[in-house]
């Protein structure tokens, strides 16, 4: 995956750690006895991915131990140039399945386990896939334990509903409850998300961050689904993943304000895989806002990203009188300074170039006098 | 500052000259090649440059073949200072200042050098006194300001402002040079990393949609293949149908084969019945057609038989007319013997009288013949007496003639005249008048005188001849002749020699009548002897052979002999044609006959052959057998024609052209599926092969990472641009005071221009300057030209107007000296008296020097120091 706001060797670093995420999988499962994986789709973010991408991943996959469930989802749909159809995954072992049709899926490594799935043949279904899948099932045999895997975005989570492919949540209420199945692996949304009180119907998340929007990324589900006197299946939320996306809110007025954020910023670990975005706000003296951009220009190094988000931002450059006589115009250059100082007073971005002008002049003035 | 002196020693014309000047205006008059220029040449040149200089401008300066070193020397007043100021170059270079004021010091070389820099940049605005100077021929009309920070400050003051101090140029320089970082000077256009950044931004754009359009393209694969694949899928659950489909009326149309094969086989079986019944009904009438042949048979052999006994009869009959005929025949020869024999002894009889009769004819022929034989003898013999023959006549007489003649003429009783004429002529002989035509003669022979007139046009006297001699001798001779021919011939004169010649004549006719009638015999008299003798040989042969001699009229009897055995061979020959009919008749009737038996025996053998084929067809079947099985083919042919309609009905039945249409038409929907089918593979293949390749692209990371660097570039771009934006404003903003500032300089200078300009222009001058100080216009009774469009002069007046002011301007302590080299040349006299009263009255606050060779121009400047210049000795002289 390419992160916009990744540049170099830190989209290097990201791109290898996603890879990695797999044998750390391997340990998770092992550390926590799991006995295997599902995977609910966007595995690949698409179809187009370069072959070394493919085969790389393909790779660390022949090497995971454990089975391995594999839905197509919207990014990594089963059309014609689907990922699933290269010489590399079509020479995967067995235990690694792709689900690409509504069959029952068993493993002789899994007793009294199946499988079932509504995989994406495209990137726009027409219909509720995973409500085709449950109306089709039978009944689950005694002993058995039957899990379905989906993708894409639950009714009861979206404030639009209309669209077709939606997920029916009412359909998979009615098929736990006629027994066609004992849990429901969501994949889609990068926020670990436990849909309602049954405690059967979850979106896993990411395992690794991908984005500042998500909200508790870097997670696995560890699922037990069998039936026991708690109808709920127990459920484990399991660190996976190391990369942070955070968003920095701060007030700087004054040069305090900016000894916090530097000393925040500062206490931020693993630097190298975190990408900061920086929402600031206040009204700044020019040698303040010297100041800040000094401190922005030294942190942008030390982490994989540092930027500001401007729509989130809202700082203001303000000469203080003070700064004014400190440079003793004289002639057209007082003149002419007065005149931006006045402009600067106003607001909208005619303002806005008017005080980056004074912080340019101060900048020069003051640089002519030392 | 103020110039008190310059001294040029070898340097160009001049070899040594100095010049003096006054501290308000000094006119220096020279020719052209006095040099005026070279000391405007040398004063730049001692101050800008050093005496090491290789500048090729200082090289030129020192004359050519002088073997000497340029040296410049100029004394001057600067603020506080006094001093004196040489440099020598090319040559022993130096550079010395000698100080006078305030501190006595001498400098040399470079440390001179810089001082004096120092001592100028203290007390002067050098690069408004560069500016203000008016070169001979240069652009004269505008002042370049720029820089000049003694004329802002002047002009500064002027307005009453505070000063503009060193701080603001170099803000202005460093704001200017910021915004450079982004633009460019003049057209304000992005430049270095800002314009950079932004093609790049754009080229990110132009692949990034460029990315997006493979994309868009690989989608469209994709969905194309899953169309395909839909397509592909619904043909494969319809081709079974279709297959099945034909199967079906492949099925129909064997069995309709079936009923085919059937069919033909009733056809057959109709064919065979149908054969088999001719045959019986065949057979049938062959046994009826023997049994009828046999009959025929019979009844031809019974009446055959009958008429061998009719063929015999007449036979018998025939053969009786042949006996008769024959007997007939044998009386009738003898009978023609008997005549024959009669008529031979007639006809002999008639022979030998005839011979007889011819015998005695010829004896008498041949004693004729003897006769004239003799007489022509007797002719002849009297022939060869008689010797005058014809020609010997004619010249027997001629010769008498000729005698007769000359014996007249001898006599002179004649003359002879001929007269022929050749046309139409009367004449006249005495009274006797004639006419004569043409080609008459008219002969005279008279022997008197006579006159002929002749068409009154010729008269011919005519007079007889007399005796001649000669014509004797002619006689004579003539006569001579004649006697001789007469006895040649045998006679004696010529009327005996006449008759003789007669005699002859009748004797040649005679002989030549008996000739004609001995020839016209013909036969000689031998031949007759012969003839005679043969003659007498057959008669007595004849009569030798001679039986019965014949008495009577022998021609009577031999007519009658011979008709009598004329009717005997008629008879005969008719006798002969009997018997050779009956003999035919004979022939005919027996050959009749035994044809007639032949063929009885014939039919015989052919009835008993009939009769046994008969007997042998009976053996083998008999015709109420033969019947029967008619009947039984009948019906079998009757049976097998039913069966064929009735499967020829099954066959209409069974709607076969209509199952071999829905046939064909299953075929060809098969066939059509499995094309598609085909086609939907290829372009299936084709989409494949696209996808496969387009795959390994890996289009999405690049494009990825295409949009990251885009954003990057956006994100850089965005500050870039705001630090441009900065600057931009800023330098405008500084542009556009520093121009209000010097907007406002320009108004004290435009006053100070157009105070002047009024004396010399009158009271309605003024100019309006630009921010750059330089003139925009003129204005002069409320007209105003632009600077440019104005005189020649005018701009030059103006020039000079400029210069005075901007020098007036400057404050007492920093002036300058103004030097004009050569102008006012575009002035006309009327304006060099008022400009001589500017320059007179400039002078009051700013030293004016002024270079002419035309000392005219400034003859109106009232307190000028002139100096003159004196070519080659460059001679310092000075008037008042
Ligand atoms: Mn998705």
């Amino acid at each position: 995956m390419t992160r916009y706001f990744l540049k170099g060797e830190a989209q290097a670093r990201f791109t290898q750690d996603r890879i990695d995420l797999i044998p750390k999988l391997a340990e998770l499962c092992k550390a926590h006895q799991a006995e295997f994986v599902v995977v609910c789709g966007d595995v690949f973010d698409s179809n187009h991915v370069a072959p070394q991408t493919i085969v790389r991943a393909a790779e660390k996959l022949s090497r995971f131990p454990y089975p391995v469930f594999i839905l197509p989802g919207n990014h990594d749909p089963l059309n014609a140039a689907s990922v699933y159809d290269s010489d590399v995954f079509k020479a995967l072992p067995e235990r690694i399945m792709v689900i690409r049709n509504k069959k029952i899926h068993r493993s002789a490594a899994l007793p009294g386990i199946e499988v079932v799935g509504a995989p994406w043949f495209n990137k726009q279904p027409t219909t509720d896939l995973c409500g085709q899948l449950l109306e089709s099932l039978e009944p689950v045999a005694k002993g058995v334990i039957r899990i379905a895997l989906a993708h894409g975005q639950l009714d009861s989570l979206m404030p639009d509903t209309s669209h077709p492919a939606c997920i029916s949540k009412a359909t998979i209420n009615k098929a736990l409850a006629s027994n066609k199945l004992h849990y429901v692996a969501l994949g889609d949304r990068h926020s670990v998300t436990d849909s309602d009180e049954s405690g059967r119907v979850w979106y896993s998340g990411t395992p690794v961050a991908t984005d500042f929007t998500e909200i508790n990324p870097n997670k696995v589900l560890l699922v037990d689904a069998s039936v026991g006197i708690d109808p709920r299946a127990r459920v484990e939320v399991i660190d996976s993943g190391s990369w942070q996306f955070l968003r920095i809110q701060e007030n700087t007025d004054t040069t305090d304000d900016l000894t916090r954020l530097e000393n925040r910023l500062a206490s931020i670990e693993n630097k190298e895989r975190t990408s900061v975005s920086l929402a600031l706000s206040g009204a700044l003296s020019l040698a303040t806002n010297a100041a800040l951009e000094l401190l922005i220009e030294k942190s942008r190094d030390l982490f994989a990203s540092l930027r500001m988000d401007e729509l989130r931002s809202d700082l203001s450059v303000v000469p203080e009188q003070l700064e004014y006589e400190e440079l003793a115009l004289s002639g057209y250059a007082r003149s002419s300074w007065e005149e931006l100082a006045e402009r600067a007073k106003q607001s909208g971005p005619e303002a806005e170039a008017a005080r980056d002008a004074l912080a340019l002049m101060y900048r020069l003035a003051d640089s002519g006098k030392s | 500052m103020q110039l008190v002196r310059i001294k040029l020693l070898n340097w160009r014309g001049v070899e040594s000259a100095e010049i003096q000047f006054d501290s308000g205006i000094t006119i220096v008059e020279g020719d052209n090649e006095a040099g005026k220029s070279s000391f405007i040449e040398a004063l730049n040149l001692l101050f800008r440059e050093r005496d090491s200089t290789k500048k090729q401008e200082l090289k030129r300066v020192t004359p050519k073949g002088v073997d000497a070193a340029s040296t410049v020397e100029v004394e001057f007043i600067a603020g506080v200072y006094h001093l004196t100021y040489s440099k020598t170059f090319n040559k022993k270079t130096a550079t010395t200042l000698f100080i006078h004021k305030p501190t006595m010091l001498q400098l040399i070389g470079a440390e001179a050098h810089d001082r004096v820099l120092q001592i100028l940049d203290e007390t002067i605005d050098f690069s408004l006194w560069q500016a203000i100077q008016l070169e001979q021929g240069g652009e004269f009309s505008q002042i370049n300001f720029k820089n000049s920070d003694s004329l802002a400050q002047a002009l500064d003051n002027a307005v009453g402002g505070s000063g503009a101090g060193e701080g603001e140029s170099a803000l202005f320089q460093k704001a200017k040079a910021e915004y450079l970082k982004y633009f460019t000077e003049r057209a304000g256009k992005e430049t270095g990393e800002l314009a950079e950044l932004r093609a790049l931004q754009k080229s990110l754009q132009q692949s990034g949609s460029t990315l997006e359009g493979s994309l868009a393209e690989l989608e469209g694969y994709v969905d194309d293949s899953a169309r395909v694949a839909d397509q592909l899928k619904s043909l494969q659950e319809r081709l079974p149908t279709i297959t099945l489909n034909v199967v079906e009326y492949e099925k129909q149309i064997a069995e309709i084969g079936t009923i085919r094969q059937q069919l033909s086989a009733c056809e057959s079986q109709v064919q065979a019945c149908e054969f088999n019944e001719r045959e019986i009904v065949r057979h049938i009438k062959e046994r009826e057609d023997l049994t009828l042949e046999i009959k025929t048979l019979q009844v031809t052999i019974s009446s055959g038989e009958k008429a061998v006994e009719d063929l015999e009869k007449v036979f018998a009959k025939a053969t009786q007319g042949l006996a008769n005929a024959t007997k007939e025949r044998e009386s009738l020869l003898l009978s023609r013997q008997t005549a024959e024999r009669k008529l031979r002894g007639v006809e002999s009889s008639i022979q030998l009288r005839d011979r007889k009769l011819q015998l005695e004819n010829l004896e008498q022929q041949y004693q004729q013949q003897l006769k004239s034989h003799r007489e022509v003898l007797a002719v002849e013999t009297e022939l060869t007496n008689c010797r005058v023959d014809d020609l010997a006549v004619t010249r027997i007489e001629k010769l008498e003639q000729q005698r007769r003649e000359q014996q007249l003429q001898i006599g002179g009783q004649s003359a002879k005249i001929r007269l022929q004429f050749l046309q139409a002529t009367q004449v006249e002989q005495g009274d006797d008048v004639k006419n004569y035509k043409a080609g008459e003669d008219l002969i005279t022979d008279s022997a008197t005188a006579s006159t002929l007139k002749i068409d009154n046009t010729l008269s011919v006297e005519i007079t007889p001849a007399s005796d001649s001699y000669e014509l004797t001798l002619a006689l004579q001779k003539t006569v001579e002749s004649l006697n001789e021919l007469l006895a040649q011939c045998g006679v004696r004169n010529v009327s005996e020699a006449i008759a003789v010649h007669r005699k002859r004549s009748e004797l040649t006719g005679r002989l030549r009548e008996l000739k004609r009638a001995s020839d016209s015999g013909q036969v000689s008299v031998d031949s007759l002897k012969q003839t005679i003798a043969a003659n007498e040989k057959a008669i007595a042969e004849i009569e030798q052979a001679q039986t019965d001699n014949a008495t009577g009229p022998l021609e009577e009897l031999q007519q009658v002999g011979r008709r009598r055995l004329e009717e005997q061979e008629q008879s005969l020959a008719a006798a002969r044609d009997m018997r050779d009919q009956m003999q035919q008749q004979c022939a005919a009737a027996q050959t009749k006959l035994e044809l007639c038996k032949q063929g009885i025996e014939s039919q015989v053998v052919s009835l008993k052959k009939l009769e046994s084929q008969l007997k042998s067809l009976e053996s083998k079947k008999s015709s109420a057998e033969l019947e029967a099985s008619r009947t039984k083919a009948a019906s079998d042919l009757k049976a097998a024609r039913q069966s064929h309609d009735s499967a020829k009905a099954a066959l209409t039945a069974s709607k076969s052209s209509q199952i071999d249409l829905l046939l064909d038409n299953a075929k060809q929907a098969l066939q059509r599926a499995q094309s598609e089918v085909h086609e939907l593979d290829k372009q299936q293949a084709a989409n494949r092969a696209r996808l496969d390749q387009m795959q390994s692209e890996g289009l999405h990371e690049k494009h990825q990472s295409v949009l990251a660097e885009y954003d990057d570039i956006t994100a850089r771009l965005k500050q870039l641009d705001r630090r441009a934006q900065a600057a931009s404003k800023l330098w405008k903003t500084l542009c556009h005071h520093q121009r209000q500032a010097q907007l406002s300089y320009a108004r004290p200078l435009a006053e100070k221009v157009a105070s002047m300009g009024k004396v010399v222009f009158g009271d309605s001058f003024s100019v309006e300057l630009s921010e750059s100080l330089n003139i925009v216009s003129r204005t002069l009774n409320g007209t105003t030209v632009p600077f440019d469009d104005l005189s020649g002069g005018a701009r030059e007046q103006l020039g000079i107007l400029l210069r005075l002011a901007a020098a007036q301007l400057v404050s007492k302590n920093e002036a300058m000296p103004l030097i004009l080299d050569d102008t006012l040349g575009h002035t006309d006299a009327r304006r060099l008296e008022t400009m001589g009263a500017i320059l007179n009255s400039a002078a009051q606050t700013a030293q004016i020097v002024v270079m002419t060779c035309y000392p005219a121009r400034y003859s109106y400047v009232g307190g000028a120091k002139v100096v003159k210049l004196q070519h080659q000795h460059g001679l310092l002289e000075t008037e008042r």
